[in-house]
């Protein structure tokens, strides 16, 4: 690797670690992965990054359109070195050379592309393995250690900022829940304090008229609740 | 009477298809002041809510029965024999 490789390999770095977190990183962060893998690893021609969601098998990035092409042979034919990568949470690195058997559709395919042989490292998380970085090379012969080292490196990588992006989602699922349990509470206590002030009543005996209510109508109480702040803060509205 | 209510509200959720934390922010959002450790004692009988914190309970896992069109809906306290 010449030095004028090393300065840009660093600012892909750079940016790597400067990314946000979302789905816009997650898109963005793989396709940097994508890059550094072409660059960094020496006989590389096409590389991609599949990922598996629930029971979907897509590519999500890929630096040449012979890649995709390649993964969506092993998708539809549900066999390959990418997909077992995955199932397994192993690395395979394989020359598609005679002795190459286990795969018999995409290895016809592959070679009928030129593509001598593939490298495929899971993505993995402690419990499962979410996708695979898969590098294709036109030369017909496995991938070095050095070579694998490398992937494995950027396959950590790119799982690190999904499995952030994992727990972010979540994070805002939960922060979404939290702001409309609020909202609701707020617009509750605010029927319970107009009835309190009504019915001469506590707040747990307002909460009891206000249940009755939600039960008798078969309504949400929180819908109730939001009636009876409307018609005492707007007096002309429906009651 | 401690097990009976806490099978009520863990049979109540299941069938209402509340994970506990689900249950918990429908129990907020109606007032509902124990926190989700105090929740999860609730549900497992170690612990018995009052009578008020019950029925907002209830109310909670009876709205989201409603949502599913079932007709089984929780007590309130009122309705127990304590």
């Amino acid at each position: 690797m010449d030095p004028s490789e090393d300065a840009g390999i660093a600012a892909v770095l750079v940016q790597m670690g400067g990314a946000l977190l979302g789905e816009q990183t997650v898109d963005r962060t793989l396709d940097l992965v994508t890059e550094l893998a072409q660059r960094t690893v020496r006989s590389a021609s096409a590389v991609s990054v599949t990922l598996r969601k629930a029971d979907l098998v897509f590519t999500s990035n890929a630096s040449e359109p012979i890649a995709e092409e390649l993964d969506a042979v092993q998708y539809a034919t549900q066999e390959g070195p990418c997909l077992q990568a995955i199932s397994e949470g192993r690395i395979v690195n394989t020359a598609f050379d005679a002795d190459e058997d286990r795969w018999p559709k995409f290895t016809a395919a592959a070679r009928a592309e030129g593509i001598g042989g593939i490298l495929s490292v899971p993505l993995t998380m402690p419990d499962r393995s979410i996708g695979a970085l898969n590098i294709y090379s036109r030369a017909p012969h496995r991938f070095t250690d050095e070579d694998e080292t490398t992937a494995s490196l950027l396959a950590q990588q790119a799982t690190a900022v999904l499995a952030n992006v994992h727990a972010f989602a979540e994070a805002s699922g939960l922060n979404s829940q939290l702001r409309d349990a609020l909202a609701s509470r707020d617009l509750i206590g605010q029927a319970k304090g107009i009835l309190m002030a009504r019915e001469s009543c506590t707040a747990e005996e307002a909460f009891d008229i206000l249940r009755r209510a939600s039960q008798r109508t078969n309504r949400k109480l929180r819908d109730i609740a939001s009636d009876l702040v409307m018609s005492v803060s707007d007096p002309k509205g429906p009651s | 009477m401690s097990e009976t209510i806490a099978e009520i509200l863990s049979a109540g959720r299941v069938d209402a298809g509340l994970s506990a934390r689900d249950l918990w922010f429908s129990y907020c959002g109606l007032g509902g002041q124990a926190t989700p450790r105090a929740l999860d004692r609730f549900l497992t009988g170690t612990a018995i809510p009052s009578a008020h914190q019950y029925d907002i309970l209830a109310q909670a896992i009876n709205e989201a029965l409603v949502d599913l069109d079932m007709d089984t809906p929780l007590p309130y306290a009122e309705d127990l024999v304590r």
